[in-house]
């Protein structure tokens, strides 16, 4: 009965939606698709979507081919070909190997054509979903380089006023590496005393102005007969380049 | 005469809308509403309440059925859900469960 009509429409027994017919959702499927109506939502076909001179597909398209003479908007992927024919329009971006343009048709939107197959595609697609490792956001966190520890005049510890502090020299996996000044005291913190002096430090090698070094002389007073810290030691003399990593 | 055929191998997952004959040989789940004629193959499956004109069921359906002339289960048809439909045709061998109301 209907078989047989549905044998004479498609020919191979594909899917036809008539020109009244309006589906709303997703349409997935293993064969043929004709769309002579319209289609909202998304497709998912392991074959061909054709879409008649009348049929509009406002939809994401994911298919083996779609041969379009009517309207699409929304992005096409296909994984063999992409045929515009004359009078179709399509809004949105195409990813496919191939793509035909005829004249006439309007098309509106980027193109990606991969040229190795799926695999290629998949690759690109991952490499723009990932983004690129975050190298600059963890370094500040992370204490300096290996190479640094052999300028302990450089020490920053300061910079990373921890937690982590209370473990000295603790090397994690998570690489947050401590070095401490060999003139500190085993267990003493580089806390908060010595924050204020790197920035000390900092106007110092800016201004190269002994006078901006005596608020400092005098913050450190204390903190030497604390007994803490020869902090003088740690900040960099006026002319010696400092890298800032904050 | 039917225009639109869902292939065995569609599965549509939402809503089906409009004016002229339908057949299902795939799966639909969703809604439809049409005004003509449905007819659901042996191989269709409808999870979806329906409405149209008329509807021929030779496969599953799941869900309420209102047609507002007729509604024939064929045989070896799974239904489940209730029919609402001024005529309705239930044949030998169908299975049927739900409630039947005919003043619709």
């Amino acid at each position: 009965m209907a078989r047989t009509q549905s044998q004479v429409v498609g020919g191979t027994g594909s899917t036809v939606i008539g020109p009244e017919i309006r589906v709303l959702g997703r349409v997935t499927g293993e064969e043929d698709l004709h769309v002579q109506g319209r289609i909202d939502g998304a497709i998912a076909l392991t074959e061909t979507l054709y879409v008649a001179a009348g049929g509009i597909v406002a939809a994401e398209v994911d298919a083996l081919n779609v041969v379009v003479s009517g309207v699409i908007v929304g992005n096409v992927t296909a994984r063999d070909c992409v045929t515009l024919h004359a009078g179709a329009k399509l809004v949105g971006d195409i990813t496919a190997p191939r793509l035909i343009i005829a004249d006439g048709a309007a098309f509106k939107g980027s193109v990606h054509m991969v040229g190795d197959g799926e695999e290629a595609s998949a690759a690109r697609w991952a490499a723009r979903a990932r983004p690129a490792p975050p190298r600059r956001v963890a370094a500040p966190e992370r204490v300096p380089v290996p190479p640094r520890r052999a300028t302990p005049a450089h020490v920053d510890p300061p910079r990373s006023p921890k937690p982590a502090a209370s473990s000295p020299t603790s090397a994690d996996d998570e690489t947050t590496i401590i070095v401490r000044h060999r003139a500190l005291a085993d267990g003493e913190d580089a806390g908060e005393d010595t924050s204020p002096k790197p920035e000390a430090a900092d106007v110092a090698r800016f201004r190269g102005v002994a006078a901006t070094r005596a608020p400092a002389r005098g913050a450190e007073a204390p903190a030497a007969a604390k007994g803490k810290l020869p902090a003088r030691a740690r900040i960099p003399k006026p002319g010696k380049r400092r890298v800032n990593r904050r | 005469m039917a225009n639109t055929v869902i292939g065995s191998t569609i599965v549509i997952d939402g809503e089906i809308t409009g004016d002229e004959d339908l057949v299902i040989q795939g799966t639909v789940k969703g809604r439809v509403s049409l005004r003509e004629n449905i007819l659901v193959e042996e191989s269709g499956v409808l999870e979806a309440n329906v409405e149209t004109a008329t509807i021929t069921i030779h496969g599953t359906v799941t869900g309420d059925v209102h047609a507002t002339e007729r509604a024939e289960l064929k045989s070896n048809c799974r239904v489940v859900g209730d029919i609402r439909a001024p005529r309705v045709l239930i044949a030998d061998g169908a299975s049927f469960k739900g409630s039947v109301d005919m003043d619709a």
